[in-house]
């Protein structure tokens, strides 16, 4: 289950690298997992990093460490994918960027392909999907 | 949050505090937390720039990306020097008793005087930089470079003298009767052990390390100092004197050849633990401070490669976009 999404993202980033679209989320390594979950946090609206645990955790279940979080957002930032807003506290907010924003739509294409895939072989070899 | 490297504290830190005690307030005690936290923050540490790199501008990506390349490589050196030392100490005595130790050690050997040489090599360009700075703008315009020119000298100074006053004291080497006998010259053998003499498995054992005349142990204490400030001295000077495209290409060139040495001590060091050749008289036996030592020179190793990647990935745009 911890590997699939890293395969997904070969997968995506194979196929980014043949056209020139956005860039995907090529680069980010072990940490395209947590950047997908973010980005796909922040395709909502913009949170800041509890906000981002709190709503990750809703919607995936899973619970984004800390240090995890922080490795990740910097990366996603350092890409360009997401922006640091200013704020009147320490609870920073960050935001989609449109690159942001083409580099989730795809990578999710991409993952939306290998799950076609894999269900539709499912039906075929076992009866439902 | 301290264990976080500054460059990631003054962008980060306020932001992810604010985030650990909402955290905290919500799970009091979670050991994954803290681990993560902890471990991240050493990643983060091995990483060029405090993994912030790539938000840096691209020649000062390259800089970072040199500056660590050779503060790893330097790291590697002390630990392969260690190695090196114990065996090469051994050969004075005695050759070893089983050709793939032999072997191993010539690997090392061939490995650690390439890496030796790439650093002798890197050191004539960037002394030549460091002199024309000097001589263009003056000391009191290029002050930024005094403290990691001053590390550097004084950390290289203590390990010279330092490490030819305790290795002429070592019978088994310099001041042994036959010196030379090895593959490695007696006075090489000495000084090589002397500097590294505080990486050993003796601080596991107090009650031997209390058996040690003073001065020894008070150098155990100073030469790890020296080891860091000589490390510390170059990268910080990399990272602040001005790089001309064909200087930093010149040191790029010589870390790649100084990976590829590297490679080959590690090589030459697993051969003979693997081959676990402990003899004659037992001068050869491996032990597990081997084994810190060569997952010390594993990991420093990566950390040149991706550091040198990232300064190649910026040479590689630069001669692209030129």
């Amino acid at each position: 289950m911890y590997r699939l999404p890293i395969y997904i993202d070969k997968v995506a980033q194979s196929q980014i690298d043949d056209s020139s679209g956005p860039p995907g989320l090529a680069g980010l390594g072990r940490y395209a997992g947590p950047a997908t979950l973010i980005l796909s946090s922040l395709a909502g609206g913009s949170k800041h990093g509890y906000a981002l645990t709190k709503d990750i955790e809703r919607f995936a279940g899973v619970r984004l460490a800390p240090g995890t979080m922080y490795e990740a957002l910097s990366r996603l930032e350092g890409q360009g994918l997401i922006e640091a807003l200013e704020s009147a506290d320490r609870r920073r907010p960050y935001r989609l960027t449109a690159v942001g924003a083409s580099a989730l739509r795809v990578h999710l294409d991409a993952q939306r392909e290998v799950a076609d895939v894999g269900l539709r072989r499912l039906k075929e070899s076992w009866g439902r999907a | 949050m301290r264990a976080y490297p500054r460059i990631w504290r003054a962008r980060y830190g306020d932001e992810m505090a604010a985030l650990l005690i909402d955290d905290i307030l919500e799970r009091p005690r979670s050991w994954r937390r803290s681990s993560n936290v902890i471990a991240s923050a050493l990643l983060s540490r091995m990483r060029p720039g405090g993994a912030l790199a790539h938000t840096l501008a691209a020649d000062e990506r390259a800089r970072v990306g040199l500056a660590t390349a050779v503060c790893a490589a330097g790291c590697f050196v002390v630990f392969s020097a260690a190695v090196w030392a114990q065996i090469t100490v051994g050969w004075q005595w005695s050759a070893p008793d089983t050709a793939a130790t032999f072997a191993g050690m010539v690997l090392i050997s061939a490995g650690m005087y390439l890496v030796l040489a790439c650093a002798a090599a890197a050191a004539v360009p960037l002394a030549w930089r460091l002199l024309r700075t000097v001589r263009d703008s003056g000391w009191r315009a290029a002050k930024h470079l005094i403290w990691p020119t001053f590390l550097l000298v004084a950390g290289a100074a203590t390990l010279f003298i330092g490490g030819r006053h305790f290795g002429n004291g070592w019978p088994g080497t310099y001041g042994h009767p036959w010196p030379g006998q090895g593959i490695v010259p007696g006075g090489l053998a000495a000084f090589t052990w002397a500097s590294t003499l505080s990486i050993t498995a003796y601080w596991a054992h107090p009650s031997a390390l209390v058996g040690f005349p003073k001065m020894e142990l008070a150098w155990m204490a100073i030469s790890p100092v020296a080891l860091v400030a000589v490390v510390t001295g170059a990268g910080q000077l990399l990272r602040r004197i001005a790089l001309t495209s064909r200087v930093a290409a010149c040191l790029g060139l010589l870390l790649k050849v100084a990976a590829g040495a590297m490679v080959t001590s590690i090589c030459g060091a697993w051969v003979w633990i693997i081959d676990g050749g402990a003899g004659p008289r037992g001068l050869f036996h491996s032990g597990v401070v081997d084994f810190i030592a060569l997952a010390a020179m594993s990991l420093a190793l990566l950390i040149a490669v991706s550091s040198l990647r990232l300064s190649h990935h910026h040479h590689r745009s630069s001669s692209c976009a030129g």
